[in-house]
């Protein structure tokens, strides 16, 4: 960056300067300042956008150089030394590499982009720079786009774009009035706009080419550790989680069935849940030995009834996914490649930075088997040493009354039916044996609660249980579209069984209601509000529902054409228009969208010749001398008709003369005498046509 | 002893490319004294924003596809159809330039002369008859940037800034430097015209051949030379010539009536103001000065016509009659701008043998030889019409 920085210094010295004529150097100083503050504008903008990715200290760094432009601009401030500026640009490098390793290697990039463009900014003064600061902008746009997917974002960062391309253009047109530069780069933008969306369609959509960094700080969604608690936190979110599409309405399974199972946690410190370090270990060796995990089987053993689905991922930068319990990949349409791990959980190759679409084969009457034998059985017998005595105990005494695991495990079910437990978002703090006082003292708690005081409990009692964490429910967008929020989040019990991982949910024993009709009227049950406040009752009013309807609609069009447009999409669109695709066929495409773009151009630029205004017998008269001058090859440039026809008449035979002298005198007849308003028109223009067919007539048999 | 040897393969290969670009050149742009530009006489390339552009929207495709990110993607998409785009515009407003050569003024080789180049107003220029297409009458903008064909030195201007602000009606011409360091005649070198509008992504240039000789004076040098005084045979001529020289060196001798065509500062004004009588000074000189300007052998031929270049100059604005022998000029006395311009081009272009400077290795040298030619054919004219001026005032 410092050397980014000297090269300013070469430019930054007076001598620096081309002689000009001096008014129009003016001119053209005041056009370069005013798009020099474009550019700053532009800046500005970009910072606030990218609020998320930048530290704070940079965002004010911008300002200072936004300012700065802006006080040059109104001629109240010179611009600062550069010495001042390396300064700076030293002390900027020290606190980039101060936080970048909070940061990550991703938001660090960003960020030293940002703060080197704030530093350029401020000594902006040659051309040269501000190509650099433009091209740098682009840049800064599209990593907007990497948290910004919505449609609102595009058309705010289109507008940001064409501002640029404004700035630029009125940068390059020293005397252009700013109104024509504007009315030229809409023209562009427009013009643009469908080569833009025919490249789109027809590009071959690339797989990721290598591993790019990943932000660190904006993992969104489900965690891989669970303390219960965390998930009340998610259930003030509505935040989009995915959407999923099903084939038709029959499809779609019932409200009670749509488990959509993410993360299987194995490890319990006393505290916390986590994915255990030696099921993370187990599964890479099992890759390597390169089993097949049972999930990718599960179509193998043709089940009765199955249903492909697509899901829309949000972006959750990270790794693992989500599917209806129990789905199977289908890895030939996935662009990002789907791997299925032994606990029956699914983890893409690159973490998701963008919307994605991802395709299941859904098989409900799959089960969870135990894939990893007595290692599983195991890993899920394991308590923390000495904690939460009480529920050990009562586990132990359980037992005893229950012969069968499966009897015991629905007598803690019942347990939680009966005892008068609460479902809350908000239940007071738990610190010390968190689940001795869940049980028996506090009695009200989260679904997180709920399965992690089970799970204990089964473990406790010898059955070999596990807490699974993933989204429950799902509210239908239309007849075939289930969108579910990060509200939605759910974490249950999966209890080994006659060596089957069973499906218990203690929530369902307290609030029913969570299951059929989804969290809000589960909380309402018990007297209580996802959200609270103002907005919480506009939510409530019938005009904003259906607004907001509409804006999902409109949302869902978006990440499904637009973000989740990729090969596969491609590739069925393709099909919809030519039937099957073959190789022929596609290059027939490739070819024809050439041609496409070629025609789009030539509609642009082909000179149009303009439907004169001229009386139509004129035209034909024209037309007539155009085939004269076309067949002698000799060309009238200025010459009077009567002078021309002498120039040629040799080349030409006696009825083409004939009839050209007759179209002459018809002609200036119509243009030059006194009397050409009282013509007939009509007449006039069928006596020329008529000539004009003799002259084309015998000129061909001429040519013949 | 290799560096010398890839040097001059080097200046070889430079040579012959700049040969045969020339020769490609001049059957794609044939020399004309105006100029329209066509899709056949324009070049277009990316400059180097362009190429910065075009690479900034392949790495956002990349950084798009490594994200597996459309939105990415289809900005670089609107990026790369914008850059195609502006291809066309490009193009579509430097077609619209047309330019025309003014007659160049000659300079002297310590000096630097300007080409005045003139834009033509499209619409002005293709007839208005009612028969014929009427053209589009937007004009060409942007920046445009001249240089000599072969030079780096780059004159910038703008394209329709006018002093009064009105670009319609004014005729837009372009002052463009010219130093060339040697006397002689030359054949001006194309001129390259480039416009990145409207937005600097690409860069639009042509290599355009104005037909256009331009005389390089020599330098000046004040000194010592040799001043013959001819014959004085022909005395009516003597004061017929009177009229054309300069009062300096002449005394008053009448006041005759004022005919047309006489020079205005003879006049006597004050008479004009008191009665409108339109009276002319007369003088007569009591010896006209008849001189042959010469330099003796010894003196180095390129010092010898820099001597010469100065007293003609210094000949010329006292308008004295004054001829040139000198190596192989020989002109006769006279006097006036044209026998001026005749006696500093003749010394111009004497050919020194001996001089070093006679390698200016010019790309053409058969264009020198047809320099040459044209300058005897140009010199006999002069010669031609300055006789039929004398033989018009006798």
């Amino acid at each position: 960056m410092i050397a980014f920085l000297k090269r300013q210094g070469a430019f930054f010295n007076p001598s620096h300067s081309t002689s000009r004529p001096l008014s129009s150097h003016s001119l053209m100083s005041s056009h370069k300042s005013t798009s020099y503050l474009m550019l700053a504008i532009a800046y500005g903008v970009l910072l606030f956008t990218l609020t998320d990715e930048l530290m704070a200290w940079v965002i004010v760094l911008g300002m200072c150089a936004l300012v700065v432009r802006v006080l040059v601009f109104l001629k109240s401030s010179q611009l600062p030394h550069s010495r001042t500026i390396n300064l700076l640009a030293v002390l900027s490098l020290f606190a980039l590499t101060w936080f970048g390793f909070s940061i990550g290697l991703l938001n660090s990039m960003i960020n030293l982009l940002a703060v080197a463009f704030a530093l350029k900014l401020i000594l902006l003064d040659s051309k040269r720079d501000f190509h650099l600061l433009f091209c740098t902008s682009l840049f800064l746009i599209g990593c907007g786009f990497i948290s910004a997917l919505s449609m609102v974002a595009w058309v705010g960062y289109l507008g940001v774009l064409i501002f640029l391309l404004l700035a630029l253009a009125y940068y390059h047109g020293p005397v252009t009035p700013f109104s024509s530069s504007a009315k030229f780069v809409a023209t562009l933008v427009v013009q643009a706009i469908p080569i833009t969306a025919l490249l789109f369609l027809v590009m071959p959509q690339l797989p990721p080419l290598w591993q790019m960094p990943t932000s660190k700080s904006q993992q969104t969604g489900l965690s891989d550790t669970v303390t219960p608690g965390d998930i009340a936190s998610l259930a003030k979110s509505s935040d989009l989680a995915f959407t999923a599409t099903f084939q038709s309405n029959d499809d779609i399974p019932l409200p009670q069935q749509r488990y959509w199972r993410a993360l299987v946690m194995e490890d319990f410190n006393g505290k916390t849940w986590s994915i255990s370090d030696r099921r993370k270990q187990a599964e890479r060796q099992l890759s390597l030995l390169q089993k097949t995990p049972p999930l990718t089987q599960l179509l193998a053993s043709s089940p009765a009834s199955t249903t492909a689905y697509e899901m829309i991922v949000e972006p959750t930068k990270q790794n693992w996914l989500f599917s209806l319990a129990l789905s199977e990949p289908d890895n030939t349409k996935n662009t990002i490649f789907v791997n299925a791990q032994f606990d029956y959980t699914l983890r893409s190759s690159t973490p998701l930075m963008s919307k994605k679409s991802f395709y299941f084969t859904y098989v409900p009457s799959a089960t969870v088997e135990n894939a990893a034998g007595d290692f599983e059985r195991q890993l899920n017998s394991l308590l923390p040493a000495t904690t939460n005595e009480e529920t050990r105990a009562w586990a132990l005494a359980l037992k005893q009354q229950h012969t069968s695991p499966a009897e015991l495990a629905n007598a803690v079910m019942s347990y939680f039916k009966e005892q008068g437990f609460t479902y809350t978002l908000e239940p007071n703090a738990m610190p010390v044996d968190a689940i001795d006082t869940f049980l028996f003292e506090e009695k009200a708690g989260f679904c997180a609660h709920y399965a992690s005081a089970m799970t204990f409990a089964l473990r406790a009692a010898g059955i070999p249980a596990r807490m699974v964490t993933g989204y429950q429910g799902g509210e239908q967008l239309d007849d075939k579209v289930l969108q579910v929020r990060q509200y939605d989040a759910h974490a249950w019990v999966e209890a080994l069984i006659d060596d089957k991982w069973q499906r218990y949910d203690p929530t369902s024993m307290v609030a029913p209601s969570r299951l059929s009709f989804g969290l809000e009227q589960a909380l309402a049950d018990f007297g209580e509000k996802r959200t609270s406040g103002l907005l919480g009752d506009l939510s409530e009013g019938a005009l904003f529902m259906t607004l907001q309807n509409w804006m999902r609609q409109m949302d869902y069009q978006w990440s499904k054409w637009i973000l989740g447009f990729d090969a596969n999409k491609q590739k069925d669109l393709l099909e919809d228009l030519l039937g099957q695709i073959t190789t022929k066929k596609l290059t027939a495409v490739f070819l024809s969208s050439l041609s496409i773009v070629g025609v789009i151009l030539l509609v642009y630029f082909f000179p149009v010749k303009r439907q004169s205004n001229l009386p139509k017998h004129q035209r034909i008269y024209r037309n007539a001398l155009a085939l004269v001058e076309n067949h002698t090859g000799v060309n009238r440039h200025h010459l009077s008709p009567q002078q021309y026809l002498k120039q040629v008449d040799s080349y030409l035979t006696h009825d083409t003369k004939a009839s050209l002298h007759s179209m002459t005198a018809l002609f200036n007849e119509s243009v030059y005498s006194a009397e050409s308003d009282n013509l007939d028109k009509s007449h006039l223009t069928s006596m020329m046509k008529q000539h004009f067919d003799t002259v084309k007539k015998s000129l061909r048999q001429q040519n013949a | 002893m290799i560096s010398i040897f890839k040097r001059t393969v080097k200046q070889r290969f430079s040579h012959r490319w700049l040969f045969l670009v020339t020769r490609w050149l001049d059957k794609r742009i044939p020399p004309a004294s105006q100029h329209r530009l066509t899709m056949n006489n324009i070049f277009v390339l990316p400059t180097g924003f362009g190429w910065a552009f075009i690479i900034m929207s392949l790495c956002l495709f990349l950084l798009g596809t490594n994200y597996q990110n459309n939105l990415m993607v289809l900005l670089s998409y609107i990026l790369l159809s914008v850059m195609l785009l502006t291809l066309f515009y490009t193009h579509q407003n430097f077609a619209r330039l047309a330019v025309k050569s003014t007659p160049l003024v000659p300079f002297h080789c310590h000096q630097s002369g300007t080409f005045y180049l003139a834009i033509v107003q499209q619409d002005m220029s293709g007839g208005k008859d009612n028969l014929s297409q009427d053209t589009q009458n937007k004009p060409c903008r942007g920046n445009i940037v001249a240089s000599w064909f072969g030079h780096k030195t780059q004159y910038p201007f703008i394209l329709g800034a006018t002093e009064n602000g009105d670009a319609h009606n004014t005729t837009q011409r372009l002052p463009i430097p010219i130093t060339h360091r040697t006397r002689g005649v030359y054949k001006l070198p194309r001129l390259t015209l480039a416009c990145d509008f409207p937005l600097g992504l690409y860069k639009c240039w042509t290599h355009l051949d104005f037909s256009a000789e331009v005389v390089v004076y020599a330098k000046p040098l004040k000194g010592e030379v040799i001043k013959v005084t001819a014959s004085n045979d022909d005395s009516e001529q003597n004061t017929n010539n009177a009229a054309t020289s300069a009062q300096s060196s002449s005394d008053f001798h009448s006041l005759t009536d004022y005919k047309e065509g006489q020079p205005l500062n003879r006049v006597v004004w004050k008479q004009v103001a008191k009665n409108g009588d339109w009276v002319v000074k007369e003088f007569a000189d009591p010896v006209q000065l008849k001189q042959l300007l010469s330099v003796d052998a010894n003196v180095e031929t390129e010092t010898a016509i820099s001597l010469l270049t100065f007293q003609v100059l210094e000949q010329s604005q006292q308008g004295n009659h004054f001829g040139l022998k000198y190596q192989s000029i020989d002109i006769e006395p006279s006097s006036g701008e044209t026998h001026t311009h005749q006696c500093l081009t003749a010394l111009a272009c004497l050919r020194n043998i001996s001089s070093p400077f006679e390698n200016n290795a010019n790309i053409n040298r058969t264009g020198d030889n047809a320099q040459e030619a044209n300058h005897d054919k140009k010199t006999s004219q002069a010669k031609k019409t300055s006789n039929t001026s004398k033989a018009a005032r006798l």
